[in-house]
C-alpha cells in the first residue's frame, strides 16, 4: 500500500517547472510590502524623531509577551527616555530562545546609527562580539537585568539589575525559615537554557544548604502556565508529602496554583520571584507565601539616566560604578503596603 | 533556455529590489549593513544547502536545530580544554555527520517517517547540548576561531566565503555528479529508481548525512560569530531554513529545487528581517509582516509555474 | 463495539500504549494509582481535541503549522471576551470557535486558491496570528476568569472535569465523521490521489477548505478549554511546541505525513502515549535538561519497535 501510494503521489506531483518569470512576482511583492510598510506608519519612530528629538535610544530584550517584568522594564525605559528628550525604540527577539536573533538585531541597530543602547542580553557570552562592534561605532551601551560574561567591562558603561542568584538564595533562606528547617519542596524551573532562571534556582539551592529542607522534585515549567501546571500535577503525584514550592517566576503561578487546587493540596508554602502585581494580589489573598521583588522601574530609569549622562558628556563613562544592584526584598503578608507601592 | 533567461531576469530583479529597498529604507544599502545581512543569512543559507537535498528526496530534516547547538558545543568544549582548533572542529563535524547517518539509517532501513526520526534526533541532540555543560553557555574561544565568524579575508567576511564554499559544494553535488542526478530521480519516482538497481538506501544515507554535515558547519560558524555556544541557539533556525528552501523554489512534493535558489531564499529572509529592523517596526508587527511576506513571496513565485490542479 | 476493538488492535499504537502503561506500573513509583490515571486523562483531553483536527489535515496530505498559534489567539480572545468585555459564556464559546473557523477559512483559501503549499501558508499564518495575539493583548495575561466560563470546562462529574467529557464527545463525533461518513471517504480519497478524486467529481475545493476550517475550529476550542484549565488567557499559549507535540502524536498514532492514511483512535492513543511518557519523566524526576531528549528517545524506540513488529507480522 505505501509503495503504491508513494508512486501515485509522486507521479501526481512531479511536474516540469517553467522557470522563466517565476521570480518576478516574488520580487515585486516583496518590494511592494517594503514600500507599504514604510508608508503605513507601523514604524515606531514618531514625529518626534524629525522634530527636535535628541536622538534614539534603543532597548533590546528577549520578549515582553507574558513577561510582566520585561514589560515593566520596557515601560520604565520608554518613560525615562522620552522624558529626557529622546526617541524610544523597542526591539525584541520574540522568543525565549532566540539568542542569535538578538545579536542580529543589535547589529542592525548599529547600522541604523542609534544614539545609545540599553541591552538585556539573552546570553552573556553571545553579545560580546556585537558589543565590541557597538563600541567601535561609538555607541554607548548600558546592560540591564542579565549580566555580560566576566572580563568584558570595557564593552559597556554599567550593569543595572537584580542579582538573580541572590534573589534565589534569599528565597531559599525564607523557605527554610517558613518550614521550620525541615521538609520537602518542589521546584518549578524556567525554560531550559535560561540564565536568569538557572541562577535563581541555583541560588535557591544555595539558600537551602545546611538545612533540613530537601528538594523532592524539580522540573521545567518553561515560563508558561500550561506547562507549569502539567509538571506540578505530575510532581504532586510522585510526592504526596510536600510542604513548600519554589517557582522561578511569578508568571507560572497561575498554572501552579490550579494544579495544587486540583490535587486538593492546601497549606503549601509558595515562594516565587519577580514581585509583580499579580503576585502581590495572590499574596494579599493568602494564596502564596511570598515573592522576591525585583524593581524593573528602578532598573529601567537608572539605566537610561546613566546612558544619557554619558551621551551628553555630562559624566565620564568610567566614573560610573560598573555594577548597580537594584536590590531585592521579600514581599510577604507582613509588608503588603510597601509591596503595593513598589509592585509592577 | 527558458530557465537561463529566468535566472537572469531573477538576478536583475534582485538588483532592482535591492535598489528600491536602498532608496526606501535608510541605512540598508550601506556596505556594512549589506555584509551584515549576508553574514546573518549565512547560517540559514548553509543549513539550506543540506535541507534542499533532503526535501528533494521527499524527506525533511528537523534535527538541524539540535545539531546547530550540539556540534559547536562539542567543538567548543574541546577547544576550551586546549585541544587544537582544527581537531575540535572536526570532532563537531563528525558529531553532525553521525547524527545525520543515524537519521538516514532510520529512514532507509526501518522506514521510520523522516519527520519523526529527525525531530527526535534533534531533541536528543538538544538534550545532549544541555547536559554537556549543565545548561550553561560557553564562550571565550581562541581568537582564530572567532575570526572565522567575525573576520575578513581579502576584504570579504569569512562567513560569506564559507557560505559560498558550502553553496559551491552543494551545487557541485547536485548539478555535476551522478549522485546528484540520482537524488533528483529519487525524489521524482522512487520505484523506478529502485528498479534501475540504484542503491536507494545508500543515497538516503548520504543525503541525511550531508544535511547533518551542513548543520554542523552552520552551528560551528554561528558560535564563531557569537563567540559563544548557547545550548539552545539552534531553535530559530529550523523553520527559517525550511522556509528559505520553499521560498527558493524547492518543492515539498519532491524532485526539484536548486541549492543556489535555496540560498537565495535564505538571503531574502535575512533581508526582510533586516529591513524590518532598520525601519524600526514594532516587534508585534514584525511577526505579522514576516508571515504575510513569506506567503506572498511564495505565492508570487508560484504564479507562473504549472501547478498541480489540486493543491494541498 | 467489536469493530472498534478490532480496529484498535490492528493499530500498533494501541499495543504500544498498553506496553508503556505496563512498564509504568511496574517500574515507575506512584504511576499506578487512580489519581495519577485521572491526571493523565485530564492532561490528554485537550490535546486530543486538537489532534483530531491535525489528523484530518494530515490525511489530505497537508499540514497545519498554525495550530499552536490558533490556540494562543483563542486564549487571548477568550480572556478578552469573558473578562474584559464581560460577554455571556455561550457567546464567548461560540465566538472563539468561530474565530478558529475563520482562520481555517483563510488557510484553506490561500492553499486552495492561491496555491501556496500548506507548509508555507500555515507557517505564515502562524506568525501572523502570533503577532495579532500579542497586539491585542499587548503581551498581557488575563487571569481570574469568570466562574461561569470556568464551569464550562471544570465542572466535576464523577471525578473528572467536563472538558474530558467534551473531548470524548468530540472524538466520538470525529470518529464517525472520518471513518463512517462520506466526508471521511472524501478525505482519504483526496489524500491518496487528489487528482483522481477531482476527476471523479469530488469537490476537492470544498473538502480542502473544510478540512482546514475544522482543524482550526478544533484548535480554537482546545485553546478555550486550555485557558479554562489554567485559568489564564495568554497570547503565547500553545505555540510551536504544542503544534509539534500534536503532529508527533498523530504520526505516532499511525497517520502518515503523505496523506491518505489516518486514524482517529490511533491519534488519540498517540496523545496518551506522549502524556504517559511525560508523566513518567516527571514522576521519576528525570533531569530537566534531558526531558525532551528522553521523551524523544522513547517515542523513537516505540516507533522502531512498531516497524519491526509490522515487518515480522
Amino acid at each position: 500500500m505505501p509503495i503504491v501510494h508513494f508512486f501515485t503521489h509522486t507521479f501526481l506531483f512531479k511536474r516540469c517547472a517553467v522557470r522563466g518569470l517565476s521570480k518576478v512576482p516574488a520580487a515585486v511583492f516583496a518590494l511592494a510590502l517594503i514600500a507599504g510598510t514604510t508608508f503605513t506608519g507601523v514604524k515606531q519612530s514618531t514625529a518626534a524623531e524629525s522634530s527636535g528629538s535628541k536622538g534614539t535610544i534603543a532597548l533590546s530584550l528577549k520578549t515582553i509577551t507574558n513577561d510582566d517584568f520585561q514589560k515593566a522594564l520596557a515601560d520604565a525605559v520608554k518613560a525615562k527616555t522620552e522624558s529626557m528628550g529622546y526617541t524610544f525604540l523597542l526591539v525584541t527577539a520574540g522568543e525565549q530562545t532566540a539568542v542569535s536573533t538578538q545579536v542580529n538585531q543589535v547589529e542592525d541597530l548599529i547600522a541604523k546609527k542609534v544614539t545609545g543602547i540599553v541591552l538585556n542580553p539573552m546570553d552573556g557570552n553571545a553579545v560580546v562580539p556585537v558589543l565590541g562592534k557597538a563600541r567601535d561605532a561609538g555607541i554607548p551601551v548600558v546592560i540591564v537585568d542579565s549580566p555580560v560574561a566576566k572580563g568584558h567591562d570595557d564593552l559597556y558603561i554599567t550593569f543595572v539589575g537584580t542579582d538573580n542568584f541572590n534573589a534565589g538564595m534569599q528565597a531559599g533562606k525564607q523557605m527554610v525559615q517558613a518550614l521550620g528547617n525541615k521538609g520537602k519542596v518542589l521546584v518549578v524551573r524556567g525554560a531550559n537554557g535560561s540564565v536568569a532562571g538557572d541562577n535563581r534556582v541555583d541560588g535557591f539551592k544555595k539558600g537551602l544548604e545546611g538545612s533540613g529542607v530537601m528538594i523532592a522534585g524539580e522540573q521545567p515549567g518553561n515560563w508558561t502556565n500550561s506547562v507549569a501546571m502539567q509538571v506540578t500535577e505530575n510532581m504532586l503525584q510522585a510526592n504526596k508529602d510536600v510542604q513548600g514550592l519554589f517557582s522561578a517566576s511569578d508568571v507560572m503561578l497561575d498554572g501552579i496554583l490550579e494544579a495544587l487546587s486540583d490535587a486538593n493540596r492546601k497549606g503549601i508554602v509558595i515562594i516565587s520571584v519577580d514581585g509583580s502585581h499579580k503576585a502581590v494580589d495572590l499574596l494579599a489573598a493568602g494564596e502564596i507565601y511570598g515573592t522576591m521583588a525585583q524593581f524593573p522601574q528602578k532598573i529601567g530609569s537608572l539605566a537610561v539616566e546613566k546612558l544619557v549622562s554619558v551621551i551628553e558628556n555630562k559624566s565620564a563613562a568610567n566614573s560610573i560604578p560598573k555594577v548597580i544592584d537594584s536590590g531585592t526584598m521579600l514581599y510577604s503578608k507582613d509588608n503588603l503596603d510597601e509591596a503595593k507601592k513598589q509592585m509592577f | 533556455m527558458g530557465q537561463r533567461v529566468g535566472r537572469i531576469l531573477f538576478s536583475l530583479l534582485g538588483v532592482a529590489a535591492l535598489a528600491a529597498a536602498g532608496l526606501l529604507v535608510p541605512h540598508f544599502l550601506t556596505p556594512a549593513n549589506l555584509l551584515n545581512v549576508v553574514r546573518q543569512s549565512s547560517i540559514i543559507g548553509i543549513g539550506a544547502v543540506g535541507m534542499t537535498m533532503v526535501i528533494v528526496i521527499l524527506g525533511i530534516d528537523l534535527s538541524i536545530a539540535g545539531l546547530i547547538a550540539l556540534c559547536p558545543m562539542v567543538s567548543g568544549l574541546l577547544m576550551l580544554q586546549g585541544v587544537p582548533i582544527v581537531i575540535s572542529i572536526v570532532a563537531g563535524i563528525i558529531a553532525g555527520i553521525g547524527m545525520g547517518l543515524f537519521n538516514g539509517l532510520m529512514v532507509a532501513k526501518l522506514d521510520v517517517p523522516p519527520f519523526i526520526t529527525t525531530l527526535v534526533v534533534g531533541q536528543v541532540s538538544q538534550g545532549l547540548a544541555l547536559i554537556m555543560n549543565n545548561g550553561r553557555s560557553i564562550g571565550g574561544f581562541p581568537a582564530s576561531y572567532v575570526h572565522i565568524g567575525n573576520g575578513s579575508f581579502l576584504g570579504i567576511p569569512v562567513s560569506d566565503l564559507l557560505l559560498l564554499v558550502m553553496m559551491g559544494i552543494g551545487i557541485f553535488i547536485t548539478q555535476f555528479t551522478p549522485t546528484g542526478n540520482r537524488i533528483y530521480a529519487l525524489g521524482g519516482n522512487e520505484t523506478v529508481v529502485r528498479q534501475e538497481g540504484i542503491n536507494v538506501d545508500g543515497l538516503k544515507l548520504f543525503v541525511y548525512a550531508f544535511s547533518g554535515f551542513c548543520a554542523s558547519i552552520a552551528g560551528i560558524l554561528l558560535s564563531a560569530q557569537l563567540d559563544t555556544v548557547h545550548p539552545i541557539q539552534g531553535d530559530p533556525y529550523l523553520l527559517d531554513t525550511i522556509a528559505a528552501c520553499v521560498i527558493g523554489g524547492v518543492s515539498l512534493a519532491g524532485g526539484e529545487g536548486r541549492v543556489a535558489m535555496a540560498v537565495g531564499g535564505a538571503l531574502i529572509i535575512g533581508s526582510v528581517r533586516n529591513v524590518l529592523d532598520l525601519l524600526g517596526v514594532h516587534p508585534f508587527f514584525q511577526n505579522v509582516l514576516v508571515g504575510t511576506i513569506i506567503i506572498l513571496v511564495v505565492f508570487g513565485s508560484g504564479l507562473s509555474r504549472y501547478r498541480r490542479t489540486v493543491p494541498v | 463495539m467489536r469493530g472498534i476493538i478490532q480496529h484498535a488492535l490492528k493499530n500498533g499504537s494501541a499495543v504500544i500504549l498498553v506496553l508503556l502503561v505496563l512498564v509504568g506500573i511496574v517500574f515507575v513509583r506512584n504511576f499506578a494509582s487512580v489519581d495519577n490515571a485521572a491526571v493523565i486523562v485530564r492532561q490528554s483531553a485537550i490535546p486530543a481535541i486538537a489532534v483530531l483536527g491535525m489528523t484530518m489535515v494530515l490525511m489530505i496530505g497537508g499540514i497545519d503549522l498554525s495550530l499552536g498559534f490558533v490556540v494562543g489567539l483563542a486564549s487571548t480572545a477568550t480572556g478578552f471576551m469573558a473578562k474584559v468585555w464581560g460577554l455571556p459564556v455561550d457567546l464567548t464559546v461560540a465566538a472563539t470557535v468561530l474565530i478558529g473557523a475563520l482562520v481555517g477559512l483563510v488557510n484553506g483559501a490561500i492553499i486552495q486558491y492561491m496555491k501556496v503549499p500548506s507548509f508555507i501558508t500555515t507557517l505564515g499564518t502562524g506568525y501572523i496570528l502570533y503577532g495579532i495575539s500579542q497586539l491585542v493583548s499587548a503581551g498581557n495575561v488575563i487571569t481570574r476568569l469568570p466562574p461561569s466560563l470556568l464551569a464550562v470546562g471544570r465542572t466535576d462529574l464523577l471525578g473528572l472535569p467536563t472538558s474530558v467529557y467534551i473531548a470524548v464527545g468530540i472524538i466520538a463525533l470525529g470518529w464517525f465523521l472520518i471513518h463512517r461518513s462520506v466526508f471521511g471517504r472524501a478525505l482519504s480519497a483526496f489524500g491518496f490521489n487528489s487528482r483522481a478524486a477531482f476527476l471523479s467529481g469530488l469537490s476537492t475545493a470544498r473538502v480542502n477548505v473544510l478540512t482546514y476550517v475544522l482543524c482550526s475550529s478544533l484548535a480554537a476550542l482546545a485553546g478555550l478549554l486550555l485557558t479554562i484549565r489554567v485559568n489564564a488567557a495568554q497570547p503565547n499559549m500553545g505555540g510551536g511546541v504544542f503544534t509539534f507535540e500534536i503532529i508527533t502524536a498523530a504520526i505516532v498514532g499511525g497517520t502518515s505525513l503523505f496523506g491518505g492514511v489516518g486514524s482517529v483512535i490511533g491519534s488519540l492513543f498517540g496523545v496518551l502515549i506522549i502524556k504517559v511518557i511525560e508523566n513518567c519523566i516527571n514522576l521519576m524526576n528525570i533531569s530537566y535538561h534531558l526531558y525532551l531528549a528522553v521523551q524523544g528517545g522513547i517515542i523513537l524506540t516505540v516507533i522502531v519497535m512498531d516497524k519491526i513488529r509490522s515487518r515480522a507480522a
